[in-house]
């Protein structure tokens, strides 16, 4: 139980490391298509460790199956929006930024 | 203009990648040259294993298919076994909407192939979100980013679909944008990373999951 | 194990918070557009450690509605984007 528990604790304390390394990308990183990876990788991973870090203390096989229910829509609705932010801004002109240009464009 | 035989654009074509690929069996590079597209990029065909023709069959495989997926989501939603007096007839209703909006189309998902594509995809989100943590928190901030146009090989519908999801889950490589003549523009977080080598490896992968096959198609016309 | 979720709990409040801070300075529409991917993945998470925190299930399902909203949100954004400008390519900032 012991172990499980740590396992646990691991896997939660690793899901919002990752949260924090979003937040962090999308506050450093120098245009909306990089923040755009950022926020999109770094959150999936940890919103996934979260689920399962949640899974091992579920309490039966509908919540365990609920949990990465969510965790795969989570995944679809931020892919999709990672994407459909990344069309619109290169709609918009927006133009991405270069290595050693500086700026934001 | 898809000729076989050796172009000019063949030099530049990396052939350990190559080899690999022919290896595998599921795709077979087609000899041809190419007219517009980059030279490092080879043009690889996706034939469907078994063009199903629309018919009732398929449609009834389709509504099962679907019918039994909501009464598992429902099973999950609601947690319980006491109401499916609700969640039956629900089900029977939604899997006919579903029908009814989007019908059936050429491409199944084979399911015996998820556990292998889970695998695929869970480890490389882990690398995903390894590489990101890694460029955040360093202080230099080592980004190179640029824009990439990479030929699709996939056909249109579902399988495009997972790809621009897949691809943007992936290292270093966001979709931005799909164009008519079917290129991908990815956006490509450091451009020293092999962006179009991970993008056909996720092509593979998903060519594999509906269970689609590849061979050349030099002259020959795509399914 | 209740102290290690409440702690996991107020760190993604505040990258929460921190993570406004870019929807407030923009520059751009896009980078606005941000908030609901974070909405849609940190919201998601902090509901799914709450419902186990405070033993509230239901808390489950609101998570599951809000990462389906988060891309109904994105999806008004971008077709608004649109119809603003259609195909000509002016410079993002508003």
């Amino acid at each position: 139980m012991i172990l499980i528990d740590l396992l646990q604790g691991v896997l939660l304390l690793a899901g919002v490391g990752f949260f924090l390394v979003g937040t962090i990308g999308i506050l450093r990183f120098p245009d909306v298509y990089t923040r755009v990876h950022a926020l999109t990788k770094a959150d999936n991973l940890g919103l996934g460790l979260i689920v399962f870090g949640l899974l091992l203390g579920a309490e039966s096989v509908p919540v365990a199956l609920k949990l990465l229910l969510i965790w795969g829509l989570a995944l679809v609705a931020s892919a999709t929006a990672g994407y459909l932010v990344a069309r619109a801004a290169r709609r918009r002109g927006v133009k991405p930024w270069k290595a050693g240009s500086g700026g934001e464009a | 203009m898809l000729r076989p035989g050796a172009g000019p654009g063949d030099n530049a074509v990396p052939h350990d990648r190559l080899k690999i690929m022919v290896q595998t069996g599921i795709l077979c590079r087609q000899p041809a040259v190419l007219d517009n597209a980059q030279a490092d990029w080879p043009r690889w065909s996706v034939m469907a294993e078994r063009r199903h023709a629309v018919d009732r069959l398929s449609w009834i495989s389709a509504y099962a298919l679907r019918l039994g997926l909501l009464l598992v989501i429902w099973w999950i939603l609601s947690g319980s076994n006491e109401d499916w007096w609700f969640g039956l007839p629900l089900a029977v209703f939604a899997a006919a909407v579903s029908l009814w909006l989007t019908p059936p189309g050429r491409f199944r998902l084979r399911l015996h192939r998820m556990p292998i594509f889970a695998g695929f995809f869970l480890w490389q989100s882990l690398l995903a979100g390894w590489d990101v943590a890694r460029r955040t928190l360093s202080p230099a901030l080592p980004l190179r980013p640029e824009i990439l146009h990479l030929p699709l090989v996939l056909p249109e519908g579902a399988p495009t679909w997972w790809l621009m999801l897949v691809i943007s889950l992936l290292p270093g490589t966001l979709s931005v944008r799909l164009d008519e003549d079917r290129t991908l523009e990815v956006h490509c977080l450091d451009s020293r990373l092999d962006v179009s080598g991970s993008v056909r490896e996720t092509e593979l992968q998903i060519a594999r999951l509906f269970g689609l096959r590849t061979r050349a198609a030099d002259g020959g016309q795509r399914s | 194990m209740t102290w290690l979720l409440e702690f996991v709990a107020l760190l993604l409040l505040v990258t929460l918070v921190l993570g406004l801070i870019r929807i407030w300075r923009g520059p751009t529409v896009a980078d606005r557009m941000l908030a609901a991917q974070l909405f849609g993945t940190t919201g998601v998470g902090l509901l799914l450690v709450l419902a186990e925190l405070q033993r509230i299930p239901a808390l489950r399902d609101v998570a599951l509605v809000l990462a389906l909203l988060a891309v109904m949100a994105v999806l008004a954004f971008v077709a608004r984007v649109w119809r603003q400008d259609p195909n000509n390519h002016h410079e993002g900032p508003s």
